[in-house]
């Protein structure tokens, strides 16, 4: 029989992202085809963790039925806490990124999160983490529905199915910003920019959301200090597509060669991506930055821009990405429109 | 037009209690203008959890049944809102009981209506027999267990309580048993603070006083009840559990019991909840019979809100004694003949329990110190140059204004530290602990043999509470002013050996002391086969356990010690109280990978290990009584590598000290050289090129005590050079050095070897 245990210690060898992914995948298939139940939970776990962290959270998206039907069909999955656990834990990576695959409609999001709340309550967790998704779901398809969840979400204990503190902090801060309320953003960012609270992605997420929120403000010096600071962070990793996005919508108004020269340098990962989500985002950012720039390509990419949009905002019932594609409409009338 | 959003940010910015309940109707009325039934929904779920958590339920229970109407007119809400009207419905059931005005029919079709949404929706029936257990649990135990064995059949679902609750819950059917240890070792997670929630541990430890105070054993009742109370002053919603605080208070403690009547009547004037009220006033009414003995009135004007009218004198104490009586009589009344079981009268009328005697006390207390966690006492001895007197010590604690009992050869006194009371016991030692013996005093021989040659030892027992480092300075600070003659102090628990100067160090900062200081370590093992196991020492006397491992190597347990030194010191520093499945640390996994992530480490049972991991598992050769290891979710020891465990806390703690002493330095700049380090922030372009802020360097302080000339060169600051003149403050200072020669450099941790009579007492 195969070593499963060996299996496993042989994936660090392996560089992160498609190359790893593709090892767990052919684990995959060797666990499947020795009936190894344990094991074929435990290496689809790794891949979805791996494409979710490592990836464009489109492999995630992919295994995840597969793994859930796994559990769903096997009691001895069921009653071991430790699988249980970690299932909740792949299933909260899910409910974030299944919004960001525009063909996945609003009702079967919804339907993912009730199943999520379900099993939460199934396991006797903390609904913090559901609410907290949600909201981040809600703030961009329904603001009154993301204020109920919001609440919910601060006012319920974290347990070890939370997220870290440091995004707990930056959501509250994420949705202060988005209802306009400034200075409980910065409060609540505050252990963030002291560096008391870090994780992977922090600081740089946090500064992001500062940094659109006085892109939107039209506060671009506030909104450049803030990029300063981000973009030695997020250089050349597919990962933060949708913080490039910002950047390069800022730079259209403060540095147009600068956001040209980024936009070049990251094109390739905006093509290789297979998140619509973080396509769009990116291709948001670079529309602004060619248009300023009066590139050629500008038409092409807001072709797809537009249309992506469109997908999203019609799926979401608002009209959230379309305010971020005409963010400068008003500043300079008729300038991006096509 | 109807705008949820502003009314959700509305009511979720506004103090929990009235004002938040009048956001919460505008709300109502406004969605139900506007007909849009989820928000109608939305909104009276909310009226409905704000009046039964932050209130007295009564608004709660009017809103229900409307709100299950609107719930039943709309199917299409279902999916989202079964959840939440299941949750209301169930804070019914647990409140119907406290309605009188609710007949027995009424809770019995309100049972069968839950039960029957229950197997609708697919909720087991835990929830409903756990509050048939509950309705029942006081004025009819055979019916409550019946439910209880029914309840117990049902695993936990999605209305379940949450867990802190249920455990809460099954705390209080043992206590109605009489079966004490049980229910301490059910409430086990809640005493050690691991499950709580909104209410509880206030809830379990008012139940846990009131059953000790009905059993006699008030100083159990007590100890309970100075926790719950320090929870609920002030608090309407557990006005309850301040009557049954009260009615303890006034038999124990009388003037804490009048001040929480005082404090609480208002509440018990607004509060709609007739058994909260009726507990309130059976609390209140003890008070009064108290207090009638001793005066004839009383005064407060926060007792303007009764309907007696006070004299000139004051309120008339059995006026007032009268009117709760009759309070508590009437709704009493009301609940007996509700439940059609005399219950609530009877216990009105009941008197006082007696307490027991000292025997029974001593046999229950061995069972029962404050749960099952026992903190053990801590032990010292402290080595004196010169004998001194009982008499003399006796005097010297009257000195500093400590009253002290002296029992024939025992000196027992109370010190207060922090607001909390320290219970000592003190002796004159007869002969002298063997230091020599003790394999774990890792102490120079010079040091243990002028210990052992001091003329006079005593021996003193304490408990330690509050945080372990504060109490530690406390006790010290105590110690070096009674004890001028003193040359060592000896922990007995951790068995560590302190020199006279180190504990006046200690007395005087508070930041000095580290946690390692506080515990011990003891290895022991064989070589064949290779096998070493490690525990703490001295970690029982904060009511923590001790941590320990099994089953290292010799080429790796230094890894393991390690791990084990930095998760205690961690516990200590943060007063944590690691258990059995209980996350202790959230720490980083500096293996391989090199990531951030956080990888909790906590004590788990190895059964568990062993099936998530079962080959090449070091827990296969584990010995068979071992019941804790160190598990880490993604492997075990020592694939693991190192885990880094975060000490902010110690970091800041050194450079308090640092800033604490700084003005020794400052003395001593003018004899000896002294180097600062200090802090220099980086540029603000260069914060992504670095993992840090700033950069710290060593400069030599000048006389002036304000500036400092670099000794270091910079590594991200190009123009500071070595020779270059900085400034030094508290707002930069990160540590110093006093440097007498190049053998002998002193760091603030390590000042207090200066102090004795051959260097100069610097402090």
């Amino acid at each position: 029989m195969e070593d499963f245990q060996q299996i496993l210690r042989t994936f660090s060898e392996f560089e992160r992202g498609d190359s790893r992914l593709k090892r767990i995948r052919e684990a995959i298939v060797l666990a499947d085809q020795n009936n190894q139940l344990l094991w074929q939970f435990r290496f689809r776990y790794e891949y979805i963790e791996e494409s979710v962290f490592c990836g464009d959270r489109y492999c995630a998206m992919i295994m995840f039925p597969e793994m859930l039907s796994l559990y769903e069909k096997n009691t001895s999955l069921q009653e071991d806490a430790y699988i249980s656990h970690n299932l909740l834990f792949c299933f909260k990576w899910i409910v974030e990124a299944a919004p960001e695959f525009p063909n996945i409609s609003r009702e079967e999001i919804e339907s993912y999160f009730r199943l999520f709340r379900k099993m939460l309550l199934q396991q006797g967790k903390s609904l913090s983490i559901f609410y907290m998704k949600r909201c981040l779901f809600y703030m961009q398809a329904d603001p009154a529905l993301a204020a109920v969840d919001f609440y919910r979400f601060r006012d319920a204990p974290l347990d070890d199915i939370s997220d870290g503190k440091a995004f707990y902090q930056d959501q509250v801060a994420k949705y202060y910003l988005s209802i306009g309320e400034e200075e409980k953003a910065l409060a609540a960012a505050e252990p963030i920019f002291t560096g008391k609270l870090t994780a992977n992605s922090m600081p740089q997420i946090t500064y992001g959301d500062f940094c659109e929120y006085y892109l939107n403000q039209k506060n671009y010096s506030e909104a450049m200090r803030y990029a300063n600071m981000i973009e030695p962070k997020i250089l050349n990793d597919p990962y933060y597509l949708d913080l490039l996005s910002v950047l390069l919508s800022l730079y259209s108004v403060t540095d147009v060669p600068h956001g040209m020269e980024l936009f070049e340098k990251h094109k390739v990962f905006y093509e290789n991506s297979r998140n619509p989500w973080l396509k769009m985002l990116f291709a948001i950012g670079a529309y602004h930055v060619l248009h300023s720039a009066g590139d050629e390509r500008q038409e092409k990419l807001f072709q797809e821009v537009s249309e992506a949009v469109e997908k999203f905002d019609t799926r979401n019932g608002t009209t959230y990405y379309a305010k971020k594609l005409y963010r400068f409409n008003d500043e300079k009338e008729g300038i991006f429109n096509v | 037009m109807f705008n949820p959003q502003e009314y959700v940010h509305k009511i979720n910015n506004e103090e929990h209690g009235a004002a938040r309940l009048a956001h919460i109707t505008e709300a109502i009325r406004e969605a139900d203008n506007a007909g849009q039934a989820y928000w109608r929904l939305y909104f009276r779920y909310e009226y409905i959890e704000e009046s039964v958590i932050y209130g007295d339920n009564f608004k709660g229970l009017l809103c229900f049944p409307e709100y299950l109407k609107i719930f039943d007119e709309h199917p299409e809400q279902e999916d989202e809102m079964s959840q939440d009207m299941m949750w209301a419905f169930k804070w019914l059931l647990g409140d119907v009981d406290d309605y009188y005005q609710i007949s027995l029919e009424q809770v019995e079709n309100y049972f069968s209506e839950f039960k029957q949404r229950c197997q609708k929706y697919g909720f087991s029936l835990r929830t409903y027999y756990m509050k048939q257990t509950s309705f029942w649990l006081e004025v009819d135990l055979p019916r409550a267990l019946e439910n209880f064995e029914k309840f117990k059949k049902f695993s936990r679902n999605r209305n379940s309580d949450c867990i802190a609750c249920e455990i809460n819950f099954e705390m209080e059917v043992l206590l109605r048993q009489h079966k004490e240890k049980e229910a301490l070792s059910v409430a086990e997670p809640i005493l050690t603070h691991r499950k709580s929630c909104a209410e509880i541990p206030h809830v379990t430890y008012a139940t846990l006083a009131e059953y000790y105070f009905s059993e006699g054993n008030f100083t159990e009742a007590e100890y309970y009840a100075d926790l719950c109370k320090n929870l609920i002053f002030g608090k309407p919603e557990f006005l309850k559990e301040l009557g049954m605080l009260m009615e303890i208070y006034s038999r124990i403690n009388p003037p804490e019991a009048w001040n929480l009547l005082k404090y609480h009547v208002n509440f018990f004037m607004k509060c709609n909840n007739p058994k909260m009220k009726m507990t309130f006033a059976r609390g209140a009414f003890r008070v009064m019979e108290v207090l009638q003995q001793e005066t004839e009135f009383v005064h407060s004007s926060r007792m303007n809100v009764l309907p007696i009218k006070p004299s000139e004198d004051g309120w008339r104490s059995e006026e007032m004694k009268q009117y709760f009586y009759e309070q508590a009589k009437e709704i009493a009344e009301k609940l007996d003949q509700r439940n059609q079981i005399p219950h609530y009268v009877p216990l009105l009328e009941k008197d006082f329990p007696e307490p027991l005697s000292e025997e029974k006390l001593q046999e229950q207390q061995h069972s029962s110190v404050h749960g099952l966690i026992r903190k053990e006492r801590a032990s010292f001895a402290f080595f004196l140059k010169n004998s001194v007197s009982k008499e003399e010590i006796c005097s010297r604690l009257e000195k500093q204004n400590i009253s002290v009992q002296d029992k024939e050869s025992y000196i027992f006194f109370t010190l207060e530290q922090d607001s909390k009371m320290m219970e000592m016991a003190m002796f004159k030692s007869e002969g002298k602990p063997d230091l020599q013996e003790n394999p774990l005093l890792n102490a120079p021989p010079e040091m243990i043999e002028e210990a052992q040659q001091c003329p006079e030892v005593y021996l003193f027992t304490t408990e330690i509470s509050g945080e372990p480092l504060k109490a530690y300075h406390a006790l010290m600070r105590f110690v070096s002013e009674l004890f001028p003659e003193l040359c060592y102090m000896l922990s007995l628990s951790a068995v560590k050996l302190y020199p006279a100067a180190m504990v006046r160090y200690a007395g005087k900062y508070a930041n000095f002391l580290s946690p390692q200081q506080l515990f011990n370590l003891y290895f022991s093992g064989k070589e064949e086969p290779d096998e070493i196991m490690g525990v703490t020492v001295g970690l029982s006397v904060f009511g923590m356990r001790e941590l320990e491992f099994v089953g290292a190597k010799q080429d790796t347990f230094q890894q393991f010690a390690k791990i084990i030194d930095d998760v205690a010191a961690y516990c200590v520093a943060n007063n944590a109280l690691p258990d059995e499945g209980q996350t202790i640390i959230p720490c980083y996994d500096i293996a391989e990978t090199e990531s951030d992530e956080d990888v909790p480490i906590f004590w788990e049972n190895p059964e568990k290990v062993l099936k998530h991991f079962p080959e090449e598992s070091i827990f296969q050769q584990r010995p068979e009584d071992c019941v804790t290891g160190i598990l880490n979710l993604h492997d075990i020891l020592p694939d693991m590598k190192q885990p880094k465990i975060p000490n902010s806390t110690e970091q800041s703690r050194k450079i308090h000290l640092a800033e604490e002493t700084f003005p020794l330095a400052l003395e001593a700049v003018k004899h000896v050289k002294v180097v600062v380090q200090i802090a220099i922030e980086l540029d603000e372009s260069l914060w992504g090129e670095y993992d840090y802020y700033n950069e710290l360097l060593w400069a030599k302080l000048n006389p002036d005590g304000k500036t400092a000339v670099l000794e270091q060169e910079a590594e991200t600051l190009p123009n500071l050079k070595i020779g270059d003149t900085v400034e030094v403050d508290l707002e930069n200072l990160i540590d110093w050095r006093l440097v007498l020669s190049e053998e002998e450099i002193f760091s603030p941790q390590e000042l207090w070897l200066l102090d004795n009579e051959e260097k100069g007492d610097l402090s």
